[in-house]
């Protein structure tokens, strides 16, 4: 199955259309990035694809690919970006069939539907991100199914 | 007719049911005890990765790295050498029908106990594991541990 854009972008632009986030511009609180995020500012959500896992084949021939990621959350208030990660994880637990476009700055969009999300562990807090900071940190990983249409 | 020492053999059969259903329970976990270990294991930002933890250590000319212990107590690259994120969970997606058979096969061909077997496997991702665990001082790659544990061994017999 081939994705012309990374499950993680799909996956960020599936939590600004449900009104979760919006996107990372370095400033925003609560912006969304993907595959990687910056400094600042303190509470953003970021989403990293992981190692995957790959089906057997279907009736129809047919190998589907779960894609698999990580969702962080930092936050400068440790109660606050828990209950944000929970929420977050929630959201993507009711997730059935949702379509998704993407649009490109320049060139054409596509769109996509994520079947559907299952994680792989429970909200995992990380502790603090550096030693003498006060950001909380906490993850949580698990896998979607998403078909670019 | 009189058939001799049926509740021996009866008591026999019990012991050996008992045996085998806590053979199938056991179950063995793999991880790394170290406090950190979580943190690194989840920090997929790996920032730095692959550059010295040196600042004094610049790109050659030649486009080389010096690289090594430098004296100061930082030696290396950051991440290194072959360290990286989900040190413990992207073996055990990869290798994980590896596992299931080695599992299986150390059952069915090697007449191994299932616990034998099971961390036969588990040790073997404890050596994956270990060769993506980053080194600083060798802490949390010495911190791998594969330990086997019997889930229902209260809940089973005595006899």
């Amino acid at each position: 199955m081939l994705l012309t854009y990374h499950p993680s972008r799909i996956l960020v632009q599936l939590l600004i259309d449900a009104g979760l986030c919006s996107r990372g511009d370095g400033s925003t609180q609560w912006g969304a990035y993907y595959e990687g995020h910056n400094d600042l500012p303190d509470d953003l959500i970021s989403i990293v694809g992981t190692q995957g896992r790959v089906d057997s084949e279907d009736q129809y021939g047919n190998v589907n690919e779960h894609f698999a990621f990580q969702l962080l959350v930092r936050g400068a208030d440790p109660e606050a970006a828990h209950t944000k990660i929970q929420t977050l994880r929630d959201a993507l637990h009711r997730v059935y069939q949702r379509v998704v476009t993407i649009t490109p700055r320049t060139g054409t969009g596509k769109t996509y539907v994520v079947h559907n999300v299952s994680g792989s562990s429970a909200v995992l807090p990380l502790g603090v991100d550096r030693p003498n900071s006060s950001r909380s940190l906490f993850t949580w990983n698990a896998y979607v199914l998403i078909e670019e249409r | 007719m009189e058939i001799k020492g049926v509740e021996a053999v009866i008591l026999k059969m019990q012991a050996l049911a008992a045996k085998a259903r806590l053979d199938f329970d056991a179950s063995v976990s793999v991880g790394f005890t170290a406090k950190y270990a979580l943190y690194v294991h989840e920090n997929t930002l790996m920032k730095w990765r692959g550059l010295p933890r040196d600042r004094s250590i610049r790109l050659n000319s030649d486009g080389t790295v010096s690289t090594g212990y430098t004296g100061n107590g930082q030696p290396g690259l950051f991440w290194g050498p072959t360290g990286q994120a989900k040190f413990l969970e992207g073996p055990f997606r990869e290798f994980e029908q590896e596992l299931i058979d080695m599992v299986i096969q150390g059952v069915v061909q090697n007449k191994l106990t299932m616990a034998q077997s099971l961390v036969r496997a588990g040790l073997y991702l404890q050596r994956l594991a270990m060769q993506r665990v980053p080194v600083l001082s060798g802490n949390l790659r010495a911190s791998a541990f594969t330990r086997l544990t019997h889930k229902r061994a209260a809940d089973v017999p005595s006899k």
